[in-house]
């Protein structure tokens, strides 16, 4: 049966009830970056860099063709496949390759040397011309080079190797990897190759990227530079890197704006790395890169690189170099950068497949409309600033009489309320005597309340926008947003990660948000609504009225 | 215009005379009806045998040099040259319209054209002209398709008819569509400036709508779909519901036919390539260079004047046109030999579909993917609530808040809406997006501008009296204030008739009594699925584009052609001079010579038994003795007066069996 629609814009549709589903989409991942998923149709989108990742890893032009004119339902764009033969062969043209310490640039077409060596922008990384297929070049412009080739619209296949580092020995502790996992470390390592030690490794949320980040760690036994979001996170890594791994407390810093340890492992924060005084001030902490001789370097949730760190990366092309997401798409459209520096793509793991495999849980995603009394809805139509309007239409009174409503359709739940504004959150605390936790808790007071919920002491914790960041809080099986910016993809993916992991019973959690009916708020909250059915969830609407009937909301 | 349409504008007595025209006499016994037999290649074969030399003649160099352009008399003389004579031409062109194949009509003075319907005519050559070469399958892959291919003139004009159904297009003083809409519309097409680059359209408008857009633009207006009124554009109701329920390939046909009548090249040899064309197999790589190798075979290059290449390139440009409206599409092979296929099928009607291949799909994300075979009424009532956000393989639309806003102003209810969407979503409607549209829906009936009739009195003293009195309550609705009533609308003419006689006499302050130029809403068809689209007659549609098929514009010719009209001299002449040899006195003689040249007919001459037949140009008198210049078997001759002992007039169609 065929299921695919191929477009010229270069997308391309996947019916989701077709028989062959699984094995159409794992292929159309391969070469296509998946864009949304909602219930029916999939839509994957097809661009250069996606089908550089697909030459990468050994995938033929006309292998895709093939599958592509196999499983369409129309015809296929004529410029559809004249653009993946042309992109696809473009890969493996251009290469680098290392010999007698030297780096040379080599082409298989000389024609295509020719007019690079005319190009303004990439002559002052040119050295001696060695014959008409081959240049040298400096080792310091390796990834200069790469990133300006790859903006004429030639991918440069780095085959010119890295150096060691610094051994460090790291051994896994008692951990079961699963399939999966070892397969994303195997496909970064490639044995130890040259064509292997650096890429992307793409996986959802909840499915261990921070595991598949240590695990590739004890492949290569050498110390390592990892660089994340936040301080939270950075604890995170500190944390799994001690309960899962042999490597002793001591030989872990983390370099952050309050500490600033540089150890045999070291975890750091985007947000140090690009401080700096002012505009005209160099990035001191960029020192960072060179303070060791790091044999790797992480960096966890690559979409969010910021360019500075683009800069400096491309004069550590000798170190090898993992990134770990959830996405390739960039706000920025920096995709290109993150290819010819960090590394194309050496593994993606759809979330379905998690799912079917228990590994994340299920999560149904309710919105809940919730009235106004009487008394604010006259000051809501009194109010004019429409920012005015939101907040009060987020700081609903009536909400808290609905949280209760879905507290006891949960008992004993592990639960979070998330929201906004810490005054509604505060008196959320006080009427269900939860503890709250703020951004002006300190650490160790959050780190305390985060044990007590893994441990089930605590059922209920409130939290402000801190759970907008990579904390780890496993069991929450239950969140209920009772405001938030709804405006942000990521603020909305952060907050449903609280329940995506697997849970011990029936592996089933329930996402809940409350928005006040016929307001701003609901407006606004249409954007989320869409972030999370392109996601794939399933996304119910429901009047406050409707949650009493306790069969709904747990079918 | 086809035959069907021809015969339709004919008289039943014209009608009943080329019935009992003895060529077609037995195949109406065998139930056959006059357009089959004027229109199918068997049937047309079965005639040609019985028509007569002249007949045969006419016919052929008329295929071969006019084709279904319309014709004037002083055009084909001029053509004819030694081919046939013109009493042979002129005659047998009456026989023929005598048959219904030539159709004639009739200019404001008089003065006749003349036409061959196209369907007729790509019969006839069929017939007439040698089969083009079988080409076995050319596999798609050996082809390379070139990239443009265009979305399709259908798609082009259904997105100018959703435009103008969800804008008011205004017009300028000079019946311009204003800069600004006109810009917007053409974003909305498909076909460019580069697809038309080879045909030269002559039209209102010329240094103003740029050639793409008014191609479209024309035939919404042709096919009646839309109308110019004093200051807007305003769309058919009838008409679109009508054109909307045909499927693509009906309603490509439709503008297949009108766009031969407006635009077709005027070099016959096109149109004999084009009528060629036709008979090959929808969706079949064919070799372009087979129909060039066609025209020579049939040995029509050199009657054209033109050469190979010269040929090949024309041919190939004229189907750059049909690549833009989606009807054709070319390649090259891996020989590097130019193909092309008919995207279009010109010889089969689709076949209905079925319900769950006319089905879209509704995403949870509020989008709408809607596949190329779902039929255009379906899209229009989904246009009336959705925005297109992306034309492509499938069309892509996003339910909005503003778009179901849009759908609730133009009539649909909440319960439409969600009928609609349910019944041709192949998933149904998701929860979200049904509850979300049951929200907007609702939003937008909680407040409505609504046009009342406000009657108001001119002091509180008369209000009170109307107010008091019982006859004028079933009126009111409502009392506002201490002056004015709002007042049933419907009863107004009853209202004004009880004023009156109490003696009240109610003044009209700026009461619209309804005009032409108010606007027509986005109606729906939704419930009514069943309908028929008939194209009238492209005189009677007022189009932009001056078409060169200016019989267009004329009546037809109700008088049935009568042979007598041929030769009006005949009476005039001798009957002894027709019936048979005979020697005359040379005075006679030169006087029959005469005749012959006035009438441009043939001479027969005979000596020793010997027969020859010439036709006379000119005639001399040298040294007592006659000469005559002649035409013989499309030779130059010389004849002296010891060349013959007897002759006879001979007149094409009369006395020459």
């Amino acid at each position: 049966m065929s299921c695919l629609i191929v477009q010229a814009d270069s997308t391309i549709l996947l019916e989701t009830n077709s028989p062959q589903y699984v094995e159409i989409s794992a292929y159309l991942s391969l070469f296509s970056d998946l864009m949304k998923t909602p219930e029916h149709i999939h839509t994957y989108k097809i661009t250069p860099i996606s089908m550089w990742n697909a030459s990468s890893s050994g995938i033929k032009s006309q292998d895709i063709i093939k599958f592509l004119k196999k499983h369409t339902k129309f015809e296929i764009p004529l410029k559809i496949c004249k653009e993946i033969q042309m992109y696809m062969n473009r890969y493996g043209i251009l290469r680098i390759e290392q010999k007698n310490g030297q780096l040379t640039l080599i082409s298989r077409d000389s024609d295509i040397m020719k007019e690079i060596r005319k190009s303004e922008v990439i002559q002052p990384y040119l050295q001696d011309e060695i014959d008409n297929f081959s240049s040298r070049i400096n080792l310091i412009h390796r990834g200069l080079i790469k990133q300006e080739l790859i903006q004429l619209g030639f991918p440069v296949e780095d085959i010119a190797g890295y150096l060691c580092g610094e051994s460090l020995q790291i051994q896994l502790s008692d951990v079961k990897l699963r399939d999966y996992q070892m397969d994303a470390i195997e496909a970064f390592y490639q044995g130890g190759k040259k064509t292997g030690g650096s890429g992307l490794i793409v996986l959802p949320c909840g499915s261990g990227k921070t595991i598949v980040g240590i695990g590739v760690m004890s492949k290569l036994n050498c110390e390592t530079l990892i660089l994340t979001t936040n301080v939270t996170s950075v604890k995170q890594w500190k944390r799994e890197i001690l309960t899962k791994t042999d490597v002793p407390e001591e030989c872990i810093g983390e370099y952050t704006g309050d500490i600033k340890q540089v150890k045999p492992v070291t975890i750091a924060t985007y947000q140090i790395l690009t401080h700096r005084k002012n505009k005209d001030h160099d990035f001191i902490h960029m020192e960072l890169f060179k303070k060791r001789n790091w044999g790797l370097i992480i960096y966890d949730e690559v979409h969010l690189l910021p360019a500075p760190v683009f800069r400096e990366t491309a004069n550590i092309q000798a170190t090898r170099r993992l990134g770990l997401t959830a996405t390739l798409i960039r706000e920025d459209g920096r995709e290109e950068d993150v290819f010819s520096l960090v590394g194309p793509k050496r593994f993606y793991f759809p979330w379905k497949q998690l799912e079917k495999h228990g590994w994340i849980s299920k999560v149904e995603c309710y919105e809940i409309r919730v009235d106004l009394s009487a008394d604010v809805l006259d000051q809501y139509h009194q109010i004019t600033n429409q920012k005015l309007k939101f907040r009060l239409a987020s700081e609903n009174p009536m909400k808290i009489k609905v949280i209760n409503q879905l507290l006891k359709l949960h008992p004993d739940t592990p639960t979070l309320i998330i929201g906004q504004y810490l005054d509604q959150l505060k008196e959320i605390s006080n009427h269900f005597q939860a503890p709250l936790i703020t951004g002006e808790l300190s650490h160790d007071e959050r780190e305390l309340l985060y044990t007590g919920f893994k441990e089930g002491k605590i059922k209920l914790l409130i939290v402000s926008k801190v759970a907008n960041f990579a904390i780890d809080l496993p069991d929450a099986a239950v969140a209920i947003q009772v405001s938030g910016s709804y405006g942000s993809r990521q603020e909305e993916a952060q907050r449903l990660g609280r329940v995506l992991r697997p849970k011990k019973s029936d592996n089933q959690a329930h996402f809940y948000t409350l928005v006040t009916k016929d307001s701003k708020e609901q407006e606004f909250s249409l954007k989320r609504q869409l972030f999370l059915v392109e996601q794939g969830y399933q996304y119910h609407i429901l009047d406050e009225k409707q949650i009493t009937n306790k069969e709904l909301l747990t079918s | 215009m086809n035959c069907e349409k021809y015969l339709s504008q004919l008289p039943q007595s014209y009608l009943r005379e080329i019935q009992t025209q003895s060529t077609y006499e037995k195949l109406m016994k065998h139930g056959h009806d006059l357009k089959d037999c004027l229109t199918s290649p068997q049937l047309l074969a079965e005639c040609y045998e019985k028509l007569n030399y002249i007949e045969k003649h006419t016919l052929s160099w008329l295929i071969r040099n006019v084709g279904y352009e319309p014709f004037e008399w002083k055009h084909i003389i001029s053509l004819v040259e030694d081919q046939l004579s013109k009493a042979e031409l002129k005659m047998g062109l009456t026989l023929l319209r005598q048959k219904g194949i030539v159709f004639t009509f009739r200019k404001t003075w008089g003065e006749h054209i003349y036409v061959i319907p196209k369907d007729a005519f790509h019969a006839w050559v069929k017939v007439l002209l040698p089969e083009i070469k079988h080409v076995s399958c050319i596999g798609d892959e050996v082809v390379q398709p070139l990239d443009r291919l265009g979305r399709g003139l259908i798609f082009d004009l259904f997105q100018l008819m959703i435009y103008i159904a969800k804008n008011e297009v205004s017009l300028t003083q000079d019946k311009m569509i204003k800069k600004r809409q006109l810009q917007k519309m053409c974003n909305l097409l498909d076909i460019n400036e580069d697809d038309l680059q080879f045909i030269d359209l002559k039209y209102m408008g010329q240094d103003f709508y740029p050639k793409a857009f008014v191609l479209v633009y024309d035939l919404l207006l042709r096919l009646k779909l839309a109308e110019q009124k004093s200051k807007h554009v305003e769309l058919n109701k009838d008409k679109i519901h009508g054109w909307l329920v045909q499927n693509s390939c009906q309603m490509n046909k439709i503008l297949y036919e009108v766009w031969h009548q407006i635009c077709m090249p005027n070099q016959v040899w096109l149109q004999l390539i084009w009528a060629k064309m036709e008979t090959i197999s929808y969706d079949m790589w064919y070799p372009i260079q087979e129909l060039v190798n066609w025209i020579e075979d049939s040995q029509l290059m050199s009657c054209y004047g033109i050469e190979k290449k010269q040929c090949f390139n024309q041919l190939l440009n004229s189907m750059k046109v049909f690549v833009g409206f989606g009807w054709i599409q070319l390649g090259k092979t891996d020989n590097n030999e130019m193909v092309f296929k008919w995207k279009m099928n010109l010889n089969s009607t689709a076949k209905p579909l079925e319900h769950d291949e006319i089905q879209f799909y509704i995403q949870a994300d509020y989008e709408v993917l809607v596949p190329s075979n779902v039929p255009f009424h379906i899209r229009w009532e989904l246009e009336s609530m959705s925005e297109m956000t992306n034309s492509d393989v499938i069309m892509h639309y996003s339910i909005t808040k503003k778009s179901i806003k849009t759908a609730r102003q133009n009539g649909r209810t909440t319960n439409d809406i969600i009928e609609f969407l349910n019944k041709y979503s192949k998933y149904g409607l998701p929860d979200n997006v049904k509850k979300s549209v049951e929200d907007w829906s609702e939003q937008v009936g909680k407040i409505v501008f609504q046009e009342v009739l406000l009657l108001r009195c001119a002091d509180e003293k008369t209000f009170h009296q109307l107010n008091d009195n019982p006859l004028f309550q079933p009126y009111i609705i409502t009392k506002l204030g201490e002056k004015d009533f709002i007042i049933q609308k419907n009863l107004l003419k009853e209202l004004i008739n009880k004023l009156e006689k109490n003696g009240y006499t109610p003044l009209f302050s700026s009461l619209k009594q309804g005009s032409e130029d108010e606007k027509v809403q986005f109606p729906s068809f939704n419930k009514t699925v069943n309908g028929s689209y008939i194209l009238e007659n492209a005189k009677e549609a007022n189009g932009l584009v001056n078409s060169n098929k200016t019989m267009l514009y004329y009546e037809m010719e109700h008088k049935f052609p009568n042979i007598k009209d041929v030769y009006p001299i005949l009476e005039e002449i001798p009957p002894i001079w027709l019936k048979q040899y005979r020697s005359y006195h040379p005075s006679t003689e030169k006087e029959i010579i005469q005749k012959a040249i006035d009438n441009h007919v043939y001479l027969k001459l005979r000596k020793n038994k010997v027969e020859r037949m010439v036709l006379p140009q000119k005639i001399e008198e040298k040294e007592g003795d006659l000469l005559i210049h002649a035409f013989e078997k499309n030779k130059d001759i010389t004849l002296f007066s010891h060349d013959w002992e007897e002759m006879r007039l001979i007149f094409p169609g009369i006395n020459d069996k």
